[in-house]
């Protein structure tokens, strides 16, 4: 079972988008996996687990730097079903400043594609694997082709307003995005019973925060890719709990 | 000059600042990561690659209230 996990350290800006992008990211989209009873992160707050389940696939291991998605992942393919629950919920610190911040989702970013690429045969063999063929497409997509793509945009949009003056385009472009994140934290902090001051967010999520996320995204998903050594590292924690 | 293009310009100028944020702030992230002293072994399991044994909590059993009010006693 996987839990809610929420941020408790709202105190600027950075740790605001954080709390938003946590319901709508994170809770919200769990939610959607748990109809499929597959949900593909058991976040490491909060987790519950039958212990027989956890022998039978043999614990945490060491080997990349997101066991809670490894570890969620060797339970999907060992045929179990995972479900969200909204209930339990678990307040946790996230980083207020910028390179904290960049620092855990580098370790995010290349600790999902490490454990993705443990189960990779998962990924051609869509009738032995099933749901989680999907579930690993879809980790791909959201860790890959999804910030590349954001990337790509905005520097297409650049050239065409510098090169041709067609600026209007990358505004509408920004303002559809933008209208339909509002949408979305709109919808999720009326589900989630969550301050409705965290929906002013949502436009410098699209304005600033999401282009300096994924920039840090597609650089650690090279460095994994060419196979670059990191360490854990740690993550400052201010005691804010 | 009208509003939309006067956002359009807001939108073209922070989308531009922000990559350079973004490529800068990367850069300095892998630079402070670097200059930082090596880690030390903290644990037995530091390091240790491959699956391993799960470690459990021990099961916590409460006192019972009759338990509790004899100890009292006692």
């Amino acid at each position: 079972m996987a839990g809610n996990v929420k941020v408790i350290n709202r105190e600027n800006v950075w740790s605001k988008i954080q709390a938003l992008e946590y319901i709508e990211g994170l809770a919200m989209a769990r939610k959607a996996q748990s109809f499929l009873r597959a949900v593909n992160i058991i976040p490491g707050p909060l987790g519950m687990f039958r212990k027989s389940v956890l022998r039978e696939v043999g614990g945490y291991d060491h080997d990349t730097f997101a066991e809670d998605c490894d570890l969620t992942l060797k339970i999907l393919m060992r045929g179990w079903h995972i479900a969200y629950e909204p209930n339990a919920v678990a307040w946790v610190e996230t980083p207020t400043r910028l390179l904290d911040l960049l620092k855990q989702r580098y370790r995010w970013t290349r600790g999902i594609l490490q454990a993705t690429a443990k189960h990779r045969w998962a990924l051609w063999q869509p009738r032995k694997a099933g749901m989680n063929c999907f579930i690993l497409w879809y980790m791909l997509f959201e860790g890959i082709m999804w910030p590349i793509s954001t990337i790509i945009g905005n520097l297409f949009f650049i050239y065409a307003s510098l090169q041709f003056g067609l600026i209007s385009l990358l505004f509408y472009w920004w303002l559809q995005l933008t209208i339909l994140d509002v949408i979305a934290a709109v919808y999720c902090t009326i589900i989630e019973d969550e301050d409705p001051a965290l929906v002013f967010h949502a436009t410098f999520f699209r304005l600033f925060y999401i282009n300096i996320i994924d920039i840090a995204k597609v650089f650690a998903t090279i460095e994994e890719w060419r196979g670059h050594t990191m360490t854990w590292g740690k993550l400052e924690r201010e005691g804010k709990l | 000059m009208d509003l939309i293009s006067i956002l359009a310009t807001v939108i073209l100028a922070t989308t531009i600042a922000t990559v350079m944020i973004g490529i800068a702030a990367y850069a300095a992230f892998k630079l402070r990561d670097k200059r930082k002293p090596g880690r030390k072994a903290e644990g037995p399991n530091q390091g240790v690659a491959g699956a391993q044994e799960p470690i459990f909590f021990q099961r916590f059993v409460p006192e019972r209230d009759g338990d509790a009010e004899e100890n009292r006693r006692t």
